[in-house]
């Protein structure tokens, strides 16, 4: 099977990136490892005339305690990950295979275009069953009728900087902005996230606050060598004096945007008479809009979500 | 000391280096001058009548140089001759999704691609018939109009040994079960890919396939295109596996050679993995019924079995499939009284047929996980139970195959031994357990499939610098035929490796072998090798010449009841397989833990090659069993790709002890007999009934997801269908 054919750009600033993206006028998309897009162009899907490599720019693969550039790639972040709180690289070692991992980078992983059965499939199936409205269709199969799409969010690592209160930062036409993570994803498997056309994801932040949490990650999927989240879960609790006084939970692929749940201070200690996890769940699940739509059912996945969160805490408040 | 020289010891194969270096050629990889490419266009219908095919504006488009259409070619091929049911392409109305309906030939791929957006067909909807239970009556607008009485069915079987109601009175334990099962692919990676170039004088045929068949591909090539066989040539390059995926002759080829002879110039096809997971005749899905008794003394008194399997589209190899559903469960057990009832079922889904393992992984599956139920109501070891059940050596089975050597009871004793069996068993805690299973399977067919065939024939020959050359019609698809081949040439000849060549799969060169199936290749070209060799031995003794051939043919054999041929085998392998696994039973995950796996290969003529075997096998075996399946809907097939698809990688692979017993058959070449298929049975059911003993659950149907494991350990906790005494 073939790519269709596109014009590959190879610019080596962020402002060229960007200019570039602007000048072609919506009829482009950047690439980095291409371990989605690329994949996703050989079915027709997502196809743009004007690809803008990312792979050129010095400036995004660059990787520091504080700073991680969106073009390093998922093994480079493994292989340096000991500058790094150690929730990524456990986090970046559970992403695909290890030969994708080698393409694959952290930007592209943050803005994963989200998987559904019926829309990542090929042009005869589509052609067969009818198209959904994120390929050529109008409305969602797996929730028939609506006219809102449920393609879950699939990506790992958007869950461990979301418990670290990590930020954005974008580069645009428009200029530069942070974002920071719990305010990048919406829940809307079309555009997941706030990003602008032409905006580029040019680094994510973390902040020193980052490296007081103890931290874990699981992820439900049915092969443990290679498959994407069908529900991800990453827990953080940040203890002083001994004492937890704060806990994150976030979640992936149970949506189309990943989702986060804080408890501090007072919060946490009221919650724990009800029950932390049960807390946890109950302020996360309003944003768990997962729908039968990819391999397991979607009760099983929320299921195993709350499990997982309960045995994490349990695990790290130990 | 070994007897042998070559004979027995572990050898990279032939052709390793070629590649993983990259520098082996598989038949996408040929080069030729002007080569065209073919894409053909696929019905997104199930079922439907083609009302019209306008091809006009696919043929204006420059760079287009040759469109087909089904008219064109209405004879009807296939694998087996009581089912030639397959056309090149539909002709007059498609019977699943994926059908080819129109082919293009053009100069590029791209060219091609646009051609088939400006054909345009259309389509009549009928509707699919999907389930296989509804279509044992009479129906609407059936699948074929040669199903039996107007319904679907394609094959029927009724087979009955013994007494069974007789049986029943002496039965004093008895189990039974419904076991379900998905259709599951073969996994190969080389994708389909065959390119086809006629003579300038156009009566000349030569085809290069990824083929296990060359030579059934040849005779069905000779039929489409009325040609005389010498005419048409088939080469089978560099294979990147088959497991039964390549064992037909299959529609592209025919459409290569049909486009090919338009355009005057080579075309090739390759297919994308979605028309693979279309085309390549995945494992039957099946439901099957079983019910098993044993007497006081705990000896198997009846098996009776029933299997509806869903054959989708076409033929294919079904009728031996629906047979071996059947015979192959009998053993490695003694059991005298025997009842079959199966039958395939034509549906608008893509066709089935031939897997590893073929026809009888299923039923073994049901059959051994019935065991384990049928030795816990006995309060006997499964593994005593078994050992006192089996069929010895040098017998004949209830269905009159003739049983020669016989390693089973060995490979119970190893894996039972090497997995500490006996200080586990019923000692580990909640969540872990240990599972044992057999294994029975054929080392080839002794009937062949087209009665004028022989099977097997080596030519081996002396050349001028002293070197020997094997010309053998056996197709290597990875397995290491070749390899074989020059082991048992070198042997006989008393010379090193490096002066054999093997020079196989080209029915222009090589004389007859009628393919890679049914595990056939080592014992039956392998003898035809030995003979060859030792015939050309004796020329070279007298100095009457340089040139020795062998023929294989099996002995005469079977019982003479309707379908007495359909699992019989000059020899049969045996294994067992022990499991141990983990159930995380907050989620349902089965956790393999550590698999030891015993085969009887007769003589392991290539120690290593076994191994690779028996681990190949435990790899497709536990894929069937942790996650593999094809998902359906409307005739669609949901997951076809490798990353919906749920084939497990070698990292979700745990230690596997691969072990090799040696029963040295009389007839197999230096005692060799079959590996390749019967490693694939134990597994499964091994696997299940580990998770048995590890959480009392009694799988009834496959895959062994998550989320159905976890499922019945809410439910079910308690074995269903055990009679107690
Ligand atoms: C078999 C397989 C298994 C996989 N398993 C997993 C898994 O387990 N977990 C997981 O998370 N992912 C998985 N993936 C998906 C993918 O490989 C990873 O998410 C990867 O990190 C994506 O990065 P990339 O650089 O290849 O993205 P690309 O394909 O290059 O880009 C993805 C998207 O992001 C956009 N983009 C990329 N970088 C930027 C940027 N800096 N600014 C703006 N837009 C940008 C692109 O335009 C595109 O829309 C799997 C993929 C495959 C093929």
């Amino acid at each position: 099977m073939s790519l269709p054919s596109f014009q590959l750009h190879m610019p080596h600033t962020v402002d060229q990136a960007i200019s570039l993206a602007g000048s072609l006028k919506g009829d482009s998309a950047f690439v980095a490892g291409g371990t989605d897009l690329l994949v996703n162009a050989k079915e027709q899907l997502n196809c743009h005339k004007n690809l803008i490599s990312l792979s050129g720019i010095g400036a995004m693969k660059e990787m520091s305690r504080f700073s991680i550039g969106a073009a390093v790639t998922i093994a480079e972040l493994i292989r340096k990950g000991e500058i790094l709180p150690p929730l990524l690289s456990k986090t970046a070692r559970m992403v695909a295979g290890p030969a994708l991992r080698e393409s694959a980078t952290v930007g592209g992983n943050l803005l994963l275009n989200g998987r559904c059965v019926y829309f990542n499939q090929s042009k005869l199936y589509r052609c067969s069953h009818g198209a959904c409205m994120k390929a050529e269709g109008k409305a969602c199969i797996a929730v028939a009728q609506t006219e809102r799409c449920y393609a879950p969010f699939s990506g790992d690592l958007a869950a461990a900087f979301l418990v670290l209160n990590a930020e954005f930062e974008l580069a645009g036409p428009e200029g530069e902005r942070i974002v920071p993570a719990c305010e990048f994803y919406v829940n809307d498997g079309i555009h997941a996230n706030v990003l602008n056309s032409a905006e580029l994801l040019v680094r994510v932040r973390l902040s020193e606050d980052a490296f007081d949490f103890n931290c874990d990650y699981r992820k439900l999927r049915p092969r443990s060598s290679i498959d994407f989240p069908e529900a991800g879960v990453a827990v953080a609790v940040k203890k002083t004096n001994e004492r937890a006084s704060e806990l994150r939970v976030a979640l992936t692929a149970l949506g189309p945007a990943p989702s986060l749940a804080v408890l501090r201070d007072d919060q946490l200690e009221q919650a724990k008479a009800r029950g932390l996890a049960d807390t946890l769940w109950k302020q996360l699940s309003p944003s768990v809009l997962a729908v039968r739509n990819t391999s397991f059912s979607p009760t099983y996945r929320r299921e195993m979500a709350r499990l997982f969160i309960e045995q994490m805490l349990e695990s790290l408040l130990a | 000391m070994s007897e042998f020289n070559i004979v027995g010891k572990s050898m990279p194969q032939l052709g390793s280096i070629e590649k993983v270096t990259g520098k082996a050629l598989y038949t996408d990889d040929l080069q030729f001058d002007d080569l065209h490419y073919a894409l053909i266009l696929r019905s997104p219908y199930a079922h439907a009548r083609i009302v019209s095919i306008d091809t006009s504006r696919a043929e204006a488009l420059p760079g287009v140089k040759a469109v087909l259409t089904g008219c064109e070619y209405q004879k009807t091929f296939g694998v087996l001759p009581i089912s030639y049911d397959e056309t090149v392409l539909a002709v007059s109305k498609v019977r699943h999704v994926g059908e080819g309906v129109a082919a293009v030939a053009a100069t590029t791929l791209e060219i091609a691609g646009e051609a088939l957006k400006l054909i345009e067909v259309e389509y009549e909807e009928l509707p699919g018939h999907f389930d296989p239970a509804a279509g044992i009556v009479p129906v609407e607008n059936p699948v074929h109009d040669h199903g039996r009485n107007g319904s679907n069915i394609h094959k029927q079987v009724n087979l009955s040994f013994g007494d069974l109601q007789a049986a029943h009175s002496a039965t004093l334990f008895e189990v039974s079960g419904q076991f379900e099962f998905p259709a599951v692919t073969h996994g190969f990676l080389e994708p389909h890919s065959a390119v086809a170039r006629w003579s300038d004088s156009a009566d000349e045929l030569t085809i290069w396939s990824s083929t296990q068949v060359p030579f059934y591909l040849r005779r069905q090539l000779s039929r489409v295109f009325d040609l005389p066989l010498e005419k048409v040539r088939v080469i089978k390059p560099y294979v990147g596996g088959g497991f039964g995926g390549k064992s037909d002759p299959f529609p592209h080829e025919f459409v290569v050679a049909a486009l090919a002879g338009k355009v005057r110039k080579p075309v090739k096809i390759t297919f994308s993995r979605e028309e693979v997971f279309i085309s390549h005749h995945a494992r039957h899905p099946s439901i099957i019924k079983m019910q098993l008794g044993a007497d006081r003394e705990g000896k198997f008194t009846y098996l009776d079995l029933d299997a509806t399997i869903n054959g989708g589209a076409f033929g294919s190899f079904g009728v031996v499939t629906t047979y071996y559903n059947g015979v192959l469960t009998q053993g490695p057990y003694r059991i005298n009284n025997f009842r079959y009832q199966g039958r395939r079922i034509y549906t608008n889904l893509p066709p089935s047929g031939a897997m590893r393992g073929h026809g009888a992984v299923n039923t073994r599956f049901v059959k051994e996980c019935l065991i384990d139920e049928l030795a816990e109501n006995m309060a006997i070891d499964p593994c005593d139970f078994r050992l006192a059940n089996l069929l010895p050596e040098h017998t004949l089975t209830a269905t009159q195959f003739r049983i020669t050597s016989n390693g089973m009871k060995e490979c119970i004793e190893r894996v039972r031994r090497d997995s500490q069996w006996d200080a586990r068993i019923g000692k580990l805690p909640y969540g872990h357990g240990l599972g044992v299973a057999c294994s029975f399977f054929i080392s080839g067919s002794a009937l062949t499939i087209n009665r004028d065939d022989p099977q097997s024939i080596v030519r081996t020959v002396r050349e001028e610098d002293g070197r020997f050359t094997v010309y053998s019609g056996a197709s290597d698809i990875g397995q290491g035929s070749d390899t074989v081949l020059a082991q048992v040439t070198a042997e006989v000849l008393g010379v090193d490796l490096d002066c054999i060549r093997v020079i196989s799969a080209d029915t222009g060169r090589c004389p007859i072998d009628i393919g890679s199936y049914s595990s056939r290749v080592t014992f039956m070209a392998g003898n035809a090798a030995r003979l060859a060799a030792l015939n050309l031995l004796q020329a070279l003794e007298k100095g009457t010449g340089n040139v020795g051939v062998g023929e294989y043919e099996s002995p005469k054999m079977g019982g003479d009841y309707k379908g007495a041929g359909a699992g019989l085998s000059p020899s049969y392998s045996f294994g067992a397989s022990v499991v141990e696994v983990k159930v995380d039973t907050r989620t349902g995950f089965i956790k393999i833990v550590k698999v030891w796996l015993a085969h009887d290969c007769g003589k392991a003529l290539n120690p290593q090659a076994v191994e690779g075997q028996i681990e190949g096998s435990v790899h497709m075996g536990l894929g069937q069993f942790l996650s593999e399946q094809l998902q359906f809907e409307g005739g669609r097939i949901a997951n076809a790709s490798f990353i919906d698809y749920k084939m497990i990688l070698p990292t979700d692979l745990p230690e596997i002890n691969a072990i090799i017993v040696e029963s040295n058959d009389p007839e197999g070449p230096f005692g060799a007999k079959e590996c390749g298929e019967g490693a694939l049975h134990p597994v499964l059911p091994a696997a299940a009934n580990a998770v048995y003993n590890a959480c009392g659950l009694r799988l009834r149907k496959l895959p062994a997801a998550p989320d159905y494991v976890l499922s019945l350990l809410r439910h079910e906790h308690t074995p269903v269908g055990a009679k107690k005494p």
